[in-house]
């Protein structure tokens, strides 16, 4: 039998990057993203145990599907928090980019059940606690894009 | 459960931070020094369960190549891809059906081939979190830690102390990749801060490593010696962090109450000797005393202040070192699960606790302790 010195290959390629994943969850965001432009905030609710879900999901813990679109506000109150480490603490000089650092707050806006995660602007570290009282920061004219809820600010 | 299953074997790589072996050799040292304790040839093996993980092997189907090492070749195996006591209950209840004696379990995975926390983005959601780029397994672990100091009044000093307490207790651990016998919390606190209040000593060891554990059934164990037997376990898994809680860890509890229902367990306090827990950051290790019922909901700083989980306190917790000391994804519950055994049988050296007759272990998955399990373990 004659041997023929030859490479097969496979054709393609693995980035994840451009896999086309199905998630009926951005269906549902783009219509928050639409909401947004009017600086609202859209959430959706489950009929079933009443759960409010922002961002919106397309299913519950309950095993339903939440379908009720209600308008929630744009205060709410901090759950939990961090700041990030690259800067002076406590009198140790941590290396890295100077200046104040990253605060990131949990952020519960009054009328939903669940947290968005976003930074904290206009405030130092040491001004922050659990239970402070936020509003969210908007842009100027609001893009319908997630960086309009990036960020939020002390009231 | 009464001497249904027991744990007859066990072995445990040291715990390297760039091992000099593929993990394929690292199963395959110990699964044969775990067959070797037990006595056992590989064709006594009725089922072989391996806990690992496709993400971070960087390849699909990650328990394709641990066939021949775990000993598993033409056998009945299977996988978990969550940790390794979960690959135990899963070789328990295989076991309870009756159908087998004998079971391997292998757990393993090698954080020297992986950019640390950077595979755990994957967990995250996908529509905003990841997208934002603002969490990570650290920084939310450090949302964790701060909701969990604001409901129990805990601070920076007691976290820190844990995981003094924990790399000081890995100074008499082997195994241990990182230990450190005069570490206070003063030195932890003088670590570099990552996401406040978490510092670099306040996170568990990621590693290189792989554990075998082999379990026999009631009658198959009553050759072996010394067999430890499995008295109970629970497991629950919550939600997602941003629709949970995190100052609480629900999920350990509910876990905690199922397996103590199941162990006779009235009084964890009082009837559990010993116990290994996985914190992957220190502070959940005062959140699991609370969760698991050793002190009351909000007292886990108290209790830690007390001492009694010092390696010579009255409920010594971690004297192994934790997952301070060495944690390998896929395998650190597996190795709670090997020191509580070891513990009960009195083969825990420089650091055996004395009079140990029934041990607790914990195993978690996903990012703040999103799923947990706990085994309770009681020698003869």
């Amino acid at each position: 039998m004659e041997y023929k010195n030859e490479t097969v290959s496979i054709q393609g390629g693995w980035p994840l990057e451009h896999w086309q994943w199905k998630f009926e969850s951005l269906d549902l965001i783009r219509k928050t993203l639409e909401g947004l432009k009017e600086k609202k905030l859209l959430a959706l609710k489950c009929r079933n145990c009443g759960l409010v879900y922002f961002l919106p999901k397309p299913y519950c813990r309950c095993l339903s599907i939440p379908d009720q679109w209600v308008e929630i506000k744009d205060t709410g109150t901090i759950t939990t928090y961090t700041f990030t480490g690259a800067w002076a603490y406590e009198g140790i000089q941590e290396e890295g980019p100077s200046g104040t650092p990253m605060i990131i707050a949990g952020v519960v806006y009054d009328g939903s059940d669940t947290m968005t995660v976003c930074t904290l602007d206009e405030a130092k570290p040491e001004e922050v606690s659990v239970g402070m009282r936020v509003q969210l920061k908007w842009p100027d004219e609001p893009q319908g894009r997630l960086d309009d809820i990036a960020h939020c600010v002390p009231i | 459960m009464d001497k249904e299953v027991a744990i007859i074997a066990y072995a445990q790589t040291p715990y390297e931070a760039d091992a000099n072996a593929s993990r394929e050799m690292q199963v395959l040292q110990v699964a044969k020094a775990a067959l070797e304790a037990a006595g056992l040839k590989r064709d006594e093996l009725d089922t072989v369960i391996t806990a690992n993980n496709d993400y971070l092997d960087g390849r699909t189907i990650s328990n394709m190549r641990l066939v021949e090492p775990s000993g598993a070749w033409r056998k009945n195996e299977s996988k978990v891809e969550m940790d390794g006591a979960y690959a135990v209950l899963y070789a328990l209840m295989r076991i309870l059906s009756g159908d087998h004696g004998i079971a391997m379990v292998v757990g393993e995975s090698q954080a020297s081939v992986y950019a640390g926390y950077v595979p755990g983005t994957m967990m995250l959601d996908p529509t905003f979190d990841r997208q934002r780029g603002l969490l990570n397994e650290v920084s939310a672990a450090a949302l964790q830690a701060r909701a969990y100091m604001h409901a129990s009044g805990v601070t920076e000093e007691q976290i820190a102390g844990v995981a003094a307490k924990n790399l000081g207790n890995a100074a008499k651990n082997p195994l241990a990749l990182r230990s450190d016998a005069g570490a206070d919390a003063a030195k932890v606190l003088a670590s570099r801060m990552l996401y406040s209040p978490i510092r670099e000593l306040m996170t568990s060891a990621l590693c290189d490593g792989a554990c075998a554990i082999i379990l026999a059934s009631g009658k198959a164990a009553t050759k072996a010696e010394k067999p430890v037997w499995i008295k109970g376990v629970g497991f629950s898994h919550d939600s997602y962090l941003t629709e949970r809680s995190l100052s609480r860890l629900t999920s350990l509890k509910d876990a905690a109450s199922r397996c103590y229902s199941m162990a006779g367990i009235e009084n964890p306090a009082s009837q559990i000797d010993l116990a290994e827990v996985h914190e992957c950051f220190a502070h959940e290790e005062l959140m699991a005393y609370e969760a698991l019922g050793f002190c009351p909901e909000g007292e886990g700083g108290a209790f830690f202040d007390s001492g009694a989980t010092r390696i010579d306190g009255s409920l010594p917790v971690n004297a192994s070192g934790g997952a301070m000391c060495a944690n390998v994804v896929c395998a650190a519950g597996m190795a709670r699960i090997i020191e509580a055994s070891m513990q009960i049988r009195g083969e825990a050296g420089e650091r055996q606790v004395e009079g140990v007759k029934t041990a607790l272990a914990h195993g978690q998955t996903g990012i703040c302790a999103q799923e947990n399990i706990v085994f309770v373990l009681g020698g003869e």
